[in-house]
């Protein structure tokens, strides 16, 4: 139950630390994305039993914020929640390994669906522009920052539900 | 008479004439190799003995010292750190005072505008879009469409409103288009930004003589934002022959990254032309 506290908490942290600081700190145009790896993270240890309706109502707060339509990062977390779930189930050895996987996996489809919503926009951009400043350094910053966000979440985890420990 | 002379005066005369005799020569200089031959090892034996009284009383009385000491320093570095704090807070407060104050220069070499000033609080999540969150909304009467500045020229528009805090889209956005005068060349163009942040200039006809350096100012076409403010200058432009329009790229004269406060026009209505779009 506890879960169900804290992980709001949590996540509304690390969306003021995105929206406040993460995303004014750049390499070159692109930059780390902290409530996705926070969103990965909490769907890799967390062991509540509807973690999919938190997840929803996370995609909705991001959602309502954002300037992308509401339901983009709606359906798009709840996309990573589902993706986790099979790392979760297929390698529950390695977290780290999944926490990885999921980070690179995640990125590309998050940019991949930024870059398809520019298009259907017909906003002028060019493809490569996109490819070599924003998505690479973006990916390059998020594997950078997985490990830190996995190890918090992880401890958090711990802390909130000592069966978190085994995951 | 006879006592005068005893060999008993005479004694004392000629000791007191010697010492008196000694003291003279000693006063001249004339005795200092023979004192220093006498006081050398005397000193020397003092000297030593003086430092290992030294030594043995600092090494007993040390630690209650270094105790003093290190209490002392711990409090120093207390106040230090304290006084560092403040110094970084006066800083943030001058820095925020320096931006406020030419806010409100611009405020006020601007009268013909109603302004609120904000301050700016995040960004977007998206790398790809170019919009910035402020802390004023509706109930500090910001609406839908109002321009946004900040001292050094145009920022944007208001995008979405909520009751405490607004979303502001810059120019550089890649949906974002100005209509612009360019002042040295006297002709009306358009900028558009990117999804790098970066603004390009189009619709300039191709007969203009636009010239790198050339000053940007928002011409009011489309009632989008007021006449005459601040855009950017002109960095470098293209012609082609088998084109309509040069086109050229400008450097903001905001500092899109370092954004902090801005001001928002609130008396400024904002016309819809979409209705005669055809």
């Amino acid at each position: 139950m506890i879960e169900y506290l804290i992980s709001p908490v949590s996540f509304l942290i690390a969306i003021m630390l995105q929206y406040g600081i993460f995303s004014r700190w750049t390499l070159l145009s692109g930059c780390v994305d902290i409530v996705l790896l926070f969103i990965i993270a909490f769907c890799l240890h967390s062991n509540a039993k509807r973690v999919w309706l938190i997840i929803l109502f996370f995609g909705a707060i991001v959602g309502t914020i954002s300037a992308l339509p509401f339901y983009i990062p709606l359906a798009f977390y709840f996309g990573v929640y589902l993706l986790t779930q099979q790392f979760r189930k297929r390698i529950m050895q390695t977290p780290l390994l999944s926490m990885y996987l999921s980070t690179f996996i995640s990125t590309l489809a998050w940019h991949g669906i930024n870059i398809a919503w520019l298009f259907v926009k017909r906003m002028p951009f060019e493809f490569s522009t996109a490819f070599f400043e924003i998505l690479l350094p973006s990916v390059l910053l998020n594997m950078l920052f997985s490990f830190p966000v996995h190890a918090i979440t992880q401890e958090i985890s711990r802390v909130i539900t000592p069966k978190g420990a085994e995951a | 008479m006879r006592n005068l002379f005893s060999l008993k005066n005479v004694r004392n005369i000629v000791i007191i004439t010697i010492i008196f005799g000694i003291i003279i020569m000693a006063m001249s200089g004339y005795l200092t190799p023979v004192f220093s031959f006498i006081f050398n090892p005397v000193i020397s034996t003092q000297s030593w003995l003086s430092e290992r009284y030294v030594a043995f009383r600092d090494y007993f009385t040390s630690p209650r010292d270094m105790a003093t000491l290190r209490a002392q320093n711990q409090a120093l570095e207390h106040e230090v750190a304290q006084l560092q704090s403040e110094i970084v807070t006066l800083q943030e407060n001058l820095s925020q005072s320096e931006i406020l104050f030419s806010l409100l220069d611009f405020a006020r070499s601007h009268p013909e505008h109603k302004y609120i000033a904000a301050t700016v609080i995040g960004r977007e999540i998206s790398p790809y879009l170019q919009y910035v969150i402020i802390d004023k909304g509706s109930n500090h009467g910001i609406r839908y469409g109002m321009p946004v500045v900040t001292e050094e020229g145009l920022v944007g528009r208001i995008d979405a409103v909520i009751a405490n805090a607004s979303r502001v889209k810059l120019i550089t956005d890649a949906s974002m288009t100005v209509n612009v005068r360019l002042k040295t060349a006297n002709v009306d163009a358009q900028t558009t930004g990117s999804i790098t942040g970066e603004i390009s200039l189009g619709m300039v006809p191709q007969d203009a003589e636009v010239q790198t350096g050339d000053v940007l100012l928002t011409s009011g076409l489309g009632g989008t934002y007021p006449p005459n403010i601040f855009v950017g200058q002109v960095l470098s432009m293209q012609s082609k022959q088998n084109t309509l329009f040069q086109t050229g790229s400008v450097q903001a004269v905001v500092d899109f990254q370092g954004l902090s406060a801005v001001l928002v026009i609130s008396d400024f209505n904002v016309v819809d032309i979409s209705p005669l779009v055809p």
